[in-house]
């Protein structure tokens, strides 16, 4: 899970297909780079940012995309729907957290910035761009993040979250198509269990 | 809360709203483009630093353009148009989209009336003074805009944006009519404890 600089040629078919889509003016070959990394829930759909370092501050854009198909990120769940049907969206209990920062990094929330707190990022360099910047520490017998697996493709995950300025407890429920739903805001420390599983904790700190 | 219920299932449609070599972005162009424009426009009409900006952007013909992403900012590609960006809910927002469309002119503005960006293989030096020197005007200009915004129109969220953002220095700096030499040292001091807490963090 980390960054893959594309090659002239691979950075080429992104440019075409951003050009395709009307972006023709916004990267070239000389100030652009672009680069990809694969996705720990997907077998065949990888992350792409292509970024154009000749403007102040320099402008990038997000994409999934299986190599010659992409969807631009723009912070809709759209895009996962469309580039999730190139693909299997394989969630488990192992890289759920690594969905979850991925989608919360993607997908913006009407409420403003909110993300699940980690211990250690299960995507460490998804944690650099420039929104969700905001890096949280939580007391340790504060932290939660605990798995249950609903079904084969639905799960519950209560967690610690950055919620819009303040930390939270919730739960999250994420469906096969990979859609989140927030629910049971408290406030952190108000009745949470401050504890996590097993299999969560030996995967996700 | 699901972050799906937005514009981006449609993003398509023309969008010549925005003066000569407005840039043209097909698919990527913001369905809302045309009232999202206006609207801003109406509101920095109201203020006086936005109406030198649209003044601004008559006297140079600034093309601008409005697409979707995650987050409401702005560009400026090939320093010859500006490229305002929404995010899936900026109509929460709108005075953040005020702001960004403000500061984004006053950008474009600049590279027309000859500013530009230096060459990147320039003399580091020249290079670096000339950031400076574009940089602070942007964070000034964020700043007046802010407050104008505020005073004039009672908005709050661009001054807590300015905050956020770490220019709250600068901005007492402005409302204290600070003189430039004072202003350059305060913002020299305030980039190198940036760069400072940055390493920190590493």
């Amino acid at each position: 899970m980390q960054w893959h600089r594309l090659d002239n040629e691979k950075t080429q078919t992104l440019l075409d297909a951003i050009k395709k889509m009307g972006g023709s003016t916004l990267f070239n070959l000389q100030s652009s780079e672009a680069k990809c990394m694969r996705l720990p829930f997907t077998e065949n759909v990888l992350f792409f940012r292509i970024s154009n370092n000749m403007t102040m501050p320099s402008f990038t854009m997000d994409f999934l995309g299986d190599g010659s198909q992409f969807y631009y990120l723009d912070g809709t769940f759209t895009p996962f729907e469309k580039a999730f049907s190139l693909s299997t969206l394989d969630i488990d209990v192992y890289n759920l957290g690594a969905y979850l920062q991925f989608y919360f990094a993607n997908v913006t929330q009407e409420d403003g910035e909110i993300y699940p707190v980690f211990e250690k990022s299960p995507i460490p360099d998804l944690d650099d761009q420039n929104v969700h910047a905001t890096q949280q520490k939580v007391p340790d017998n504060a932290y939660v993040f605990d798995i249950t697996a609903e079904s084969e493709t639905d799960f519950e995950a209560d967690c610690t979250l950055f919620y819009d300025g303040g930390l939270m407890t919730g739960s999250l429920s994420i469906n096969g198509s990979g859609k989140v739903e927030i629910t049971g805001l408290k406030p952190l420390f108000v009745g949470t269990s401050s504890a996590f599983s097993e299999t969560s904790k030996d995967q996700l700190t | 809360m699901t972050g799906d219920e937005s514009h981006t299932g449609h993003l398509s449609g023309s969008f010549d709203v925005s003066g000569a070599g407005a840039l043209s972005f097909g698919e990527l162009a913001h369905p809302d483009e045309k009232a999202v424009l206006e609207k801003s426009e109406e509101i920095l009409k109201k203020i006086p630093k936005g109406q030198a900006l649209l003044k601004a952007k008559k006297r140079y013909g600034i093309p601008v353009t409005v697409v979707s992403g995650k987050e409401t900012t702005y560009t400026t590609p090939e320093d010859s148009a500006v490229l305002l960006m929404l995010s899936p809910f900026y109509e929460k927002e709108f005075e953040l989209v005020v702001l960004a469309y403000g500061v984004a002119l006053r950008d474009a503005e600049q590279s027309f009336a000859g500013f530009k960006r230096p060459p990147v293989d320039s003399d580091p030096a020249e290079y670096a003074s000339m950031t400076f020197s574009k940089s602070l005007d942007i964070i000034m200009h964020l700043c007046i805009i802010a407050d104008e915004l505020k005073e004039e129109l009672g908005f709050t969220k661009p001054l807590d944006l300015v905050h956020e953002l770490g220019h709250g220095y600068i901005y007492k700096a402005y409302k204290e009519n600070t003189d430039e030499n004072e202003l350059i040292d305060l913002f020299i001091e305030g980039e190198n404890k940036a760069f400072e807490e940055g390493n920190k963090g590493e």
